[in-house]
């Protein structure tokens, strides 16, 4: 493998380039979609490949090849230098990419390996999640498991000389329930992921699996369309870490900066929400499912404080971005696979915990909603403006929670949202998604505590 | 190239059948790719992408089993081949799986999916394409500071279907696809917008026009403000209803998620469910269409099919699985956008029947409202309630175009959506795969709020 690395590096470096890197992956895959019982799909997959870049004069070259011979990786070399040298005629701004180099292996343990399991185990697993779903209640009708696996050995090497080979098994689980009365079927669904092996999810988190989303799901038969409106909103753990992520670290993501199009841009070292706000985006955490140890550039990875009582302290770099913006490159580079350039991304991001108790906060917000979970969100960096919507929620009236509402979507802008939260509680949780950017998926986590939004305007049917 | 993908397709169904499959579906593709991507206006990276691979479904039995490699060595083959056969051996039999799609009599012929031109460009020609969009967006913002960002992608793609039920096909597809956003001005002041088009054909791409739309779509923003919230008409534009169509409404028709219940369109086929203003198609042999193709993934032939007429749904999307499981034709829309994903149902083109109406006389007919020129939300698709943003859109009052909104959102049931659907306009634009005008939809809620 080092030998392909440093033959791509130096044919690339000899047509003209002044840098070049390459990600040669292999990838084994396992998609489980099990309904009732019943496996809907059953997947195995490979990726491989090799994912090459060139830069020349502050130009990106990018290409891929699934052949891996030395032969294959001369030619895809070549042409992609000359392709970032073609380009670099249209560029003005001039820079090099500079950086340290590491070298280092990192090996993927665990006790139950997810590439030396039988499918046959894992299917087994989906059963049984889906058959204890469907025991809970007789109106769950649908009891969906999806799962996925992902054994990845990425070696990365550049031309500065960064030589870093990590194997790593990533697990999901997407439990999802249809209930369904005389009146409604309504759908729920959550996601918890980690890296590590089969069995390395708490028993607790195993059992939340079967439970969450069908309680969410029949609390829901019983619940009403969200009145649209401006309201005071409380947010979930799930629903906070969503809006951290949609409302806010998008706009910290390197290339939203040096395409000069964030808002958060020459907003360094100023306040941008309250004193009490510290937000985070930490790929080093123990098992999480965006974890890692070197990103998909060899950076080692770091902890970024992206918040630092309500003052901008940090934002995510590749090294591209590091080295124009003239900053330290951090390890936030990702790719989705050999085939897409690595671009900075969050991985695990959440909002540090406060002092407020939950059952107090509800009773001091008198009229207003708790919304829960996230169906879906996104945000648009340019004009700061973003937009997520919540799976349930239950109204707040004088002081006490009363109807349980459906789909209520919040919709704001990136710096008017953080100086709206007026009260952060000590509880915390975190969990999966997958968040797209420039076409290409990547597993995040999310998390923080319940906060307080005073007065958002919430859309409803 | 071309004849040996049916031959590598041949070698992976008789390689499963050796291993003891009862039924195989090997589905290849072989794409090019030039990209090209700006920031600021200026190239930031260019890219030329050769992907090749196989994704295999296995039947063993009712048991099925899906695989796919990255790669069309023949050893590579023989894995994926492996890998779907065990995944199969390991599966819980499906009693509805009959079998894959079986010979056909014949097949439709598409014109205008294929462009030479497309086929050969370069990355010089991509490049050039780009700053001729960028200058465009630079001449109607003037002196202002225009960030620019945006990409030129150029696709050539053969896909080969070859089953185990004498289904051989082959089909070669090109597109091409500019996109465009710019950021104007400064602090309060700083608008931006988007354009794109899309097309199978180089010579239908016009940069100046994507550019020179991106920065007047802009601009109208400028001065975003909320309005008071209450029950209003809202107009939705061909770039509103691009997801609000596109996925809102064809999701739900998805005759899988109709077996199941998940879907506010169960138990509708035959029913009056929107306004008899509403003629919607699904058209998969429109010449020259993005969507369109002379066969789907599983190499069923396409089809136009009516989806609404006179406001009764005449069909729900079909793939072979849902079609047998109902006992009833297949439509012809089971959809892969890479031998990397499973095939799944999904439309080809959605094609909405224009009126003579233009959008200035839609405009002219509401008191007060509001004109959504952009959203990017999805209903509930068991439920049907849709509450979106409203990314980019108008206050209109007095029959006129008043300001451009900030914080405000739409609401409104899909069901009711379609039956309150009282105009349709005459400004049809081809969006991805929605072909449609713009619609007027009598009453929704709205929510604005600072």
């Amino acid at each position: 493998m080092e030998d392909i690395a440093d033959l791509a590096i130096e044919t690339g470096l000899n047509a003209g380039a002044s840098f070049v890197d390459i990600r040669l992956e292999y990838t084994r895959k396992t998609n489980l979609d099990v309904v009732n019982e019943v496996t809907r799909n059953t997947i195995l997959a490979t990726e491989k490949g090799a994912g090459i870049r060139a830069f020349v004069n502050g130009s990106w070259a990018f290409g891929f090849t699934s052949d891996v011979t030395k032969h294959g990786i001369q030619k895809a070399s070549e042409s992609i230098a000359k392709m970032a040298i073609t380009a670099s005629k249209w560029v003005e701004e001039r820079y090099e990419i500079e950086a340290p180099s590491f070298q280092d292996r990192i090996e993927y343990k665990a006790k139950t390996p997810i590439d030396e399991t039988p499918v046959e185990y894992k299917i087994e697993q989906a059963k049984q999640l889906s058959k204890d779903m469907s025991q809970i209640d007789v109106r769950v009708k649908s009891a969906r498991i999806i799962y996925r696996d992902v054994y990845t050995e990425l070696c990365v090497a550049n031309s500065l000389g960064t030589m870093v080979k990590e194997e790593t098994g990533r697990i999901v689980f997407i439990p999802m329930c249809t209930a369904k009365d005389e009146k409604s079927a309504q759908r729920a669904h959550i996601a918890l992921g980690l890296t590590g092996g089969l069995g390395d999810m708490p028993d607790e988190l195993m059992l939340m699996l079967v439970e969450e989303p069908s309680r969410i799901a029949l609390s829901l038969l019983d619940s009403k369309a969200v009145k649209g409106g401006v309201y005071d909103v409380i947010a979930d753990p799930p629903l906070n870490g969503a809006m951290i992520h949609e409302a806010f670290g998008h706009a910290c993501e390197g290339d939203s900066l040096t395409s000069g199009s964030s808002v958060l841009q020459d907003r360094m070292g100023t306040s941008v929400g309250p004193e009490h706000i510290n937000l985070f985006d930490d790929p080093t955490l123990k098992g999480h499912v965006a974890s890692f140890v070197y990103d998909w550039e060899g950076t080692r990875a770091s902890r970024k404080q992206l918040v630092t009582d309500g003052i901008l302290t940090e934002f995510m770099h590749s090294l591209d971005t590091a080295s124009r913006l003239e900053m330290k490159a951090n390890g936030a580079a990702r790719a989705m696979t050999f085939m897409y350039p690595p671009i900075p991304r969050m991985s695990n991001t959440f909002m540090e915990p406060g002092d407020w108790n939950l059952e107090e906060l509800i009773e001091d917000t008198k009229e207003g909603i708790v919304m829960c979970n996230v169906n879906y969100g996104y945000t648009d960096s340019t004009k700061g403006s973003f937009m997520f919507k919540s799976v349930h929620g239950q109204l707040i009236e004088n002081g006490e929670r009363t109807d349980i509402v459906r789909d209520a979507s919040i919709a704001g802008q990136i710096l008017d949202i953080l100086p709206k939260i007026d009260a952060i509680c000590n509880d915390f949780f975190y969990d999966a998604g997958s968040c797209g950017t420039q076409g290409q998926m990547a597993w995040v986590m999310s998390g923080g505590p319940h906060i307080r939004l005073r007065q958002v305007p919430v859309g409803g049917v | 190239m071309k004849q040996e993908l049916i031959e590598l397709g041949t070698h992976v169904i008789r390689h499963a059948e050796n291993l003891g499959a009862t039924q195989v579906e090997a589905y290849l593709e072989s794409t090019r790719t030039i990209e090209v991507k700006i920031e600021k206006g200026l190239i930031r990276l260019a890219a030329e992408k050769l992907d090749a691979g196989c994704g295999v479904r296995v039947a063993l039995g009712n048991k099925l089993g899906v695989s796919y490699v990255t790669s069309i060595l023949e050893n590579d083959l023989n894995q994926t081949a492996q890998d779907a056969f065990s995944a199969a051996r390991s599966s819980v039999a499906d009693p509805d799986f009959k079998s894959f799609t079986s010979t056909q009599p014949s097949y439709p012929i598409v014109k205008g999916l294929f462009d030479t031109e497309l086929d050969q460009i370069d990355c010089e020609q991509a490049v050039e394409m780009m700053t001729r969009a960028v200058q465009a967006s630079i001449e109607v913002s003037g002196k202002e500071r225009n960030l620019i960002e945006g990409g030129f992608t150029a696709e050539s793609k053969t896909r080969v279907v070859v089953n185990s039920q004498g289904i051989s096909v082959l089909s070669s597809e090109t597109k091409a696809e500019l996109e465009v956003y710019s950021a104007i001005g400064t602090g309060d002041d700083q608008c931006s917008s988007w354009e794109d088009m899309n097309s199978r054909n180089l010579a239908a791409i016009n940069p100046e026009m994507i550019g020179a739309k991106s920065a007047q779509n802009a601009l109208a923003l400028r001065g975003a403000k909320s309005m008071d919230s209450g029950d209003l008409p809202l107009i939705l534009t061909p770039r509103a209803l691009w997801a609000v169509l596109g996925t809102g409404f064809v999701n739900a028709l998805n005759a899988r998620q109709i077996q199941d219940g998940n879907s506010y369109l169960a138990d509708s086929l035959g029913s009056q469910i929107a306004s008899s203003e509403l003629e919607i198609f699904d058209n998969g042999i429109l010449p020259g269409a993005l969507g369109s193709r002379s066969f789907d993934a599983e190499g069923f032939p396409s089809k136009n099919t009516p989806l609404i007429h006179s406001g009764i749904l005449q069909n729900y999307l079909h793939d072979s699985y849902s079609s047998t499981k109902d006992e009833v034709e297949c439509t012809g829309n089971a959809i892969r956008s890479s031998y990397r994903v499973t095939p799944s149902i999904g439309a080809s083109n959605i094609v909405v029947s224009p009126s003579t109406l233009t959008l200035d006389e839609m405009i002219s007919e509401v008191k007060r409202g509001v004109l959504c020129t952009f959203t990017f939300d999805r209903p509930n698709f068991v439920t049907g309630e849709l509450s979106a943003m409203v990314m980019e859109g108008f206050l209109v009052s007095k029959g006129e175009v008043q300001h451009a909104l900030k914080n405000t959102l739409f609401g409104i049931k899909m069901q009711d959506l379609l039956r309150k659907t009282i105009r349709v306009g005459s400004d049809i634009e081809s969006r991805a795969h929605v072909l449609t005008p713009s619609i007027l939809v009598e009453s929704a809620k709205i929510t604005s709020g600072q």
